[in-house]
């Protein structure tokens, strides 16, 4: 892969223009409070209506994870496997 | 020449190292699984940041979940014995209450904070066997002792599936981390220095990327963020997005901030995940749906993008068409480094992929659950179309224990394409894409030499877990072969490692994307009618090979 180097530029979100560093840090400010306001989201434990709330509550009661991004990384892979054979 | 061409490519290039790094930690790992399976040493694991259970502090430690297989027709007593038999984390009994009796299943540990949790994926659905928790943890999300509704007697057949008991917090993992990261430094800082980097340099700002890589797998392990598919890969590409996007990467940061080192060794790694044993055990279905569908639909995005979108950026298209027929981030990040792919465009890639995920994993089981498709099928469809495998494991089991199976072993099969695509797509680029209309072919040697090496060393970090390590520990230890080196090797030490190495890259992507750059790569949303043009004929193509396969041809395979 190749890529631009992020410290060459002058501004990191919008290359070839300098943004004072007080500003550069109000924008750090938002963007960690824009995720921070998403995971306390997260943290209300928000449930879509209808099936789609049963399939979240499901994932969380049954504690599934949802982000194994390989089958070797779902612990119960080997049991599945068993029982396909 | 300059001094660095006249260097030996063996040492000088990133590229090898990553083939070094990769199969220095297999050998290793190897060497270790084999000396777990004499007796020689206590079995040793690479630490996985663990379940956050009540607080975040509960990720430093580990926590293991077993799972209790009910037959068809178990009974209440059997369910209690079952999970007697797979776990020694609990205890269960059959105990009267009112009305007649109830399961009780309580933690066998007494120390403060130490919870289990209890889930179950019955046939009939959840609501057949409900639970409710004794003296929860403040979040609810663990408790000393689970019992479940009352039923008229220890006689009740509860019917076939399985019951999982999760010992939360049952060992720390801080030490264990911090010897980890001790040793992948020292291993790539040797690399780093060699190559002519700065190795001291490199080794502060690494331990300042694996800081965010442990603090992005923290986030993706809170429970609400595991339920929606929302992993590390996401966490770490936002945190390092914020970071550059706002301060900016600071230069001392960018020394440990090697995106294609991280990516690559992590991919020799999930090579020794592709064990072709596997493809042969689990039958003939699952193959024609994931072998058939999955180039047919990858040339087909691929001849989409390039031809009908015109888009400017072939690495892009090909990661899309990857991500979407293959399976998700791992193909995406793989067929980027082959294509030699810039940061902003895997960073499109895979943040689409993630987000459709989580929408497909949503909606496609409440489609098949509607329309009622059978079960099978729609496990199979699921398995071929839902991205990433936890996501089509979570979407299949809410339909059930069958369409769970199906559609893990179907995305299963997928994942072991990853290697193909991977091999293929880098001889493509080589071969047509990067060679001028009215260039020669390549030759031998000038593929050889402009072939990425780390594919090199997945294929035969594949070869060798599935021809020569795996008889070899049946040879010496007895038993299957293919099961010794999982539970041994790759289960406790490479793949965990791998994960680590992915993660410390998705932090190095986002710490060197740009939001700028990524609003270029948009080119005014044709990567996304992409994405949705090839999804739509990947599902149309999929729900009819899983149609063909499981009801027309092999009726009974499940």
């Amino acid at each position: 892969m190749t890529g631009e180097r992020i410290s060459e530029r002058q501004d990191p979100g919008a290359k070839g223009r300098r943004v004072a560093p007080g500003r550069r840090w109000l924008r750090f400010a938002l963007g960690v409070s824009i995720l921070a306001g998403f995971f306390w989201f997260l943290t209300t434990r928000p449930t879509p209506p209808g099936v789609a709330g049963q399939i979240i509550e499901r994932n969380l009661r049954q504690d599934v994870d949802a982000t194994a991004l390989f089958f070797t990384e779902l612990e119960r892979m080997p049991a599945i496997e068993e029982r396909f054979r | 020449m300059t001094d660095e061409e006249a260097r030996n490519p063996l040492v000088a290039s990133e590229d090898w190292w990553t083939v070094w790094f990769g199969l220095t930690i297999l050998l290793v790992a190897t060497v270790l699984g084999a000396l777990v399976l004499a007796g020689a040493i206590s079995a040793k694991s690479v630490p996985k940041i663990g379940r956050w259970a009540s607080n975040p502090l509960d990720v430093f430690y580990r926590s293991s979940a077993r799972d209790a297989e009910l037959a068809d027709d178990a009974t209440l007593e059997q369910v209690a014995a079952a999970i007697n038999d797979a776990t020694s984390a609990a205890t269960a009994s059959v105990e009267p209450t009112d009305g007649g009796v109830r399961l009780r299943i309580a933690t066998t540990r007494d120390g403060a904070g130490e919870t289990i949790s209890v889930g179950t994926l019955l046939a009939q659905r959840d609501n057949a066997f409900e639970f409710s928790a004794e003296q929860p943890d403040p979040a609810g999300l663990g408790a000393r002792a689970y019992v479940s509704r009352a039923y008229p007697s220890a006689d009740f057949v509860i019917g076939g599936g399985r019951v999982t008991v999760t010992a939360q917090r049952t060992a720390g993992i801080v030490l264990p981390l911090v010897v980890t990261v001790v040793l992948i430094l020292l291993l790539t800082a040797a690399g780093v220095h060699v190559m002519g980097g700065d190795a001291k340099k490199y080794a502060v700002a690494f331990v300042a990327v694996f800081v965010l890589a442990v603090l992005s797998y923290t986030l993706a392990n809170y429970p609400v963020s595991r339920a929606y598919g929302i992993g590390y890969a996401a966490w770490a590409l936002a945190l390092g997005l914020l970071i550059s996007n706002t301060i900016g990467t600071p230069e001392w940061l960018m020394a440990g901030v090697r995106t294609e080192m991280y990516i690559k060794t992590g991919l020799v790694l999930l090579g020794a995940e592709i064990l072709f044993a596997k493809i042969l055990s689990i039958g003939v279905p699952g193959l024609l749906v994931a072998w058939v569908v999955t180039p047919v639909v990858l040339i087909f995005m691929w001849l989409f993008g390039t031809r009908i979108l015109k888009m400017v950026s072939k690495p892009l298209v090909m990661i899309i068409a990857a991500a979407t027929s293959v399976c998700g981030v791992s193909a995406a990040i793989a067929v980027a480094a082959a294509t030699r792919a810039k940061k902003d465009e895997l960073t499109l890639g895979v943040g689409m992929t993630l987000i459709f995920t989580v929408l497909m994993m949503i909606f496609m089981p409440m489609f098949i659950d509607a329309v009622g498709i059978d079960d099978v099928i729609g496990g199979a469809w699921m398995g071929g179309t839902i991205d990433s495998t936890g996501a089509v494991v979570a979407a299949g089991a809410f339909l059930g224990p069958r369409a769970e199976s199906v559609a893990a072993v179907v995305k299963m099969i997928q994942n072991i394409l990853i290697g193909f695509v991977g091999f293929f797509v880098a001889l493509f680029w080589i071969t047509s894409v990067e060679r001028q209309p009215d260039a020669p072919r390549p030759g031998l040697i000038e593929i050889w030499v402009r072939f990425p090496k780390f594919i090199v060393g997945f294929v035969a970090a594949s070869v060798l877990f599935s021809f020569v390590f795996s008889p070899l520990f049946a040879l010496l230890f007895g038993g299957n072969g293919v099961s010794l080196v999982e539970s041994t090797v790759i289960r406790p030490v490479t793949n965990p490692l791998r994960g680590w190495f992915f993660c410390l890259a998705f932090v190095s992507i986002g710490l060197e994307s740009n939001f700028v750059e990524l609003a270029k790569q948009m080119e005014g949303g044709k990567p996304m009618l992409l994405y949705i043009i090839g999804q739509s004929f990947n599902l149309v193509l999929t729900l009819l090979m899983a149609y063909v396969a499981f009801v027309l041809l092999f009726p009974n395979a499940v």
